[in-house]
């Protein structure tokens, strides 16, 4: 790669932490693409395989719906960036992204984060912190395009729930096996799945226990061993859910891995066992060396991105019933 | 498990449903992309033909063999249409404790009534529950339950709270009948203390209107990890997809409902019947789909389930 690519990359916002070693070792693995006006650089259901950046030129982002109808999610130009959560996870692109003009650019593969640890762990994690913290960004706007779409001022919409089922009772004692074959666990040994949860709080809780309230900063990241928690907006006499987490999965993302309040009210939607990681364990994390700790930062980014694939369903669907969600400005 | 599609729209020919898509449905029986299980139980469809003479019978197609070596199905396919449809696969575990039969398959179709039934889920330990429902169940439906399924039991339990099963009252009385028997279903498991994960997607329909659910008992509570449900990951909460515009085809070599101010067509199936899932919406968790025809045009809504 030209040096003149190397300090395009480096005057990016995404990349302007990354110190000049874990740049270059980034910078070493991308290649240029180019694509002249009414090309697709790729179409919303293709696994997605790269990330992308723009140095020149212009694409619209849509997301295709039902009955040949189709949501603008807006344009991207010079130095947006397309792609990158597939860098933590195997998804499929939520939108397809078409140059509106001559578009030229840097691309990098998806396995990039694991090619980059074989020369530099440490440049790897600040990568995979990037991006996360870019898709952790992510998730909250997708919240508040939803929340402006049902309605702004959240309001006291009833969540009706039945009665609480059996109560799960002390079964937290023999889950360790069972957690360690958990989605968020995926290339954890055991005694690593251990070390991580030692010391949590183990909590259970009833169905329809709020874990935690709209505009308030969570005490921690709720990792669901057992049942499900769901997250919801509410706004102007609406709801809608825009995470359901079961077994492997998390909630209460949003106040633990950024500094703003939690847009959304987690409940138990089910009877749950959980580990609550403390949120300031998890904002240590991201500056701990130690490796088990990093992996765990990776499994937490990981998730975001299911994450922020649940809460663009709504959108979809909200868009597909005629409700206007807004639209997504330039990522 | 299994996989079912259902279908109201405008008249469509039955083989571009059950087998032009590249994930099609009489596909999914041996390659279903949303789950592990392979869907070797039968395979069972009503379909109704509104230009058809009697359009409120429908033709009824059941068999415990696989659709995929099934030539009259095929043939069958080529030459009929739909304006309405039920269709179902069967998936069952490989486990010679099951029932393979025309009695457990898909749909269930008692005689005197116009509604029919086909389930994607399982209700753990049933066996259990199952005579506890005779409570809730009219002996002049009972005396139909020839096989062995939940399905059939739950299908009778929800024609139950129909006032007059042979001359229901319309898509909404048939929507709260399955609210109505899903809150039995809940409390007949907790007195048997069963709180393992169950999931419901129930898919009813007369021809003229659509109801669906999405739901699941105890979600994340597998009965063991090594289980159905805890070896499914992405897909643990049983799937259920639509995809809703005008007439369904081929339409710039995609096949989809077609675009348009108007929805007069509705696909509804387990998982999508392309390998492409972008032009399908998922139905939401917890969750019921209630289709109905206005003026011309489809009506569609979700409704949370609260139970």
């Amino acid at each position: 790669m030209s040096d003149e690519a190397l300090a395009f990359l480096a005057g990016r916002p995404l990349f302007a932490d990354l110190d000049p070693e874990t740049l270059r070792h980034l910078s070493d693995l991308m290649v240029p693409f180019r694509l002249e006006a009414g090309e697709t650089l790729f179409v919303e259901g293709q696994a997605s395989q790269r990330m992308y950046v723009v140095e020149q030129g212009r694409l619209a982002v849509s997301d295709r719906l039902p009955g040949d109808r189709e949501l603008r999610m807006g344009e991207i130009g010079p130095g947006g960036i397309l792609g990158e959560m597939a860098l933590l996870r195997g998804i499929e692109h939520a939108a397809t992204a078409v140059a509106i003009e001559p578009t030229t650019g840097y691309e990098v593969g998806r396995h990039a984060l694991g090619v980059l640890a074989t020369r530099s762990d440490a440049a790897s994690l600040r990568v995979a912190r990037l991006v996360g913290g870019r898709a952790t960004a992510l998730l909250r706007r997708e919240y508040e395009v939803l929340r402006r779409a049902i309605g702004s001022a959240p309001a006291d919409v009833p969540l009706p729930l039945g009665a609480a089922g059996r109560h799960p009772g002390d079964d937290g004692g023999d889950e360790l096996s069972y957690l360690a074959g958990l989605p968020f666990f995926d290339g954890f040994e055991r005694e690593d799945v251990a070390a991580v949860v030692e010391g949590m709080e183990w909590r259970w809780a009833d169905r329809g226990t709020v874990l935690v309230a709209e505009d308030t900063v969570p005490g921690a990241l709720l990792l669901v061993v057992r049942g499900a928690v769901e997250a919801t907006l509410r706004g102007d006499g609406h709801a809608a859910r825009v995470l359901l987490a079961g077994p492997g999965r998390c909630a209460a993302h949003l106040g633990v891995l950024d500094d703003g309040v939690s847009p959304v009210v987690c409940r138990a939607r089910e009877r749950c066992v959980l580990v609550a990681i403390p949120r300031e364990h998890v904002r240590a994390l991201a500056h701990s060396d130690r490796p088990l700790d990093r992996r765990l930062v990776r499994a937490i980014y990981h998730d975001v991105v299911g994450a922020v694939e649940q809460a663009q369903r709504p959108l979809a669907r909200l868009a597909a019933s005629g409700v206007d969600p807004g639209t997504l400005g330039e990522g | 498990m299994c996989r079912l599609l259902a279908y109201l729209g405008e008249t469509v020919p039955l083989e571009d449903l059950l087998y032009a898509s590249d994930s099609s449905f009489v596909h999914q029986s041996v390659e279903p992309r949303l789950m592990s299980l392979l869907n070797l139980g039968g395979f069972g469809a009503v379909a109704w033909d509104a230009t058809s003479r009697r359009p409120d019978r429908p033709w009824v197609y059941r068999t415990p063999s696989l659709p995929v070596f099934d030539r009259n199905l095929r043939a069958l396919a080529h030459k009929a249409d739909a304006t309405g449809l039920l269709a179902h696969v069967r998936g069952v575990s490989y486990d010679e404790h099951e029932t393979v039969g025309a009695q457990n398959v898909h749909p269930f179709h008692f005689p005197g009534t116009p509604v029919a039934m086909v389930m994607n889920g399982t209700l753990d330990r049933f066996g259990e529950m199952r005579y506890d429902l005779l409570r809730w169940i009219g002996p002049e439906l009972v005396k139909h339950i020839e096989g062995t399924t939940d399905t059939e039991w739950i299908y009778a339990l929800v024609l139950s709270g129909l006032e007059d099963p042979a001359a229901p009252g319309g898509v909404e009385e048939v929507a709260l009948a399955a609210e109505r028997a899903l809150g039995i279903l809940r409390d007949v498991r907790a007195a048997h203390g069963i709180d393992t994960q169950s999931p419901v997607n129930l898919a009813l329909s007369d021809g003229n209107w659509i109801v669906a659910t999405r739901f699941t008992y105890d979600y994340g509570w597998y009965q063991d990890a090594s289980t159905f449900f805890g070896g499914e990951r992405e897909y643990d909460y049983t799937t259920l997809w639509f995809t809703a515009g005008s007439a369904y085809g081929e339409h710039d070599g995609a096949w989809t409902v077609g675009g348009g101010e108007r929805t007069t067509s509705i696909v509804l199936a387990s998982e999508p019947l392309t390998v492409d899932r972008s032009r399908w919406l998922e139905v939401p968790e917890y969750s019921m789909l209630v289709v109905g025809r206005d003026d011309g045009e489809l009506r569609i809504e979700t409704r949370e389930l609260g139970l």
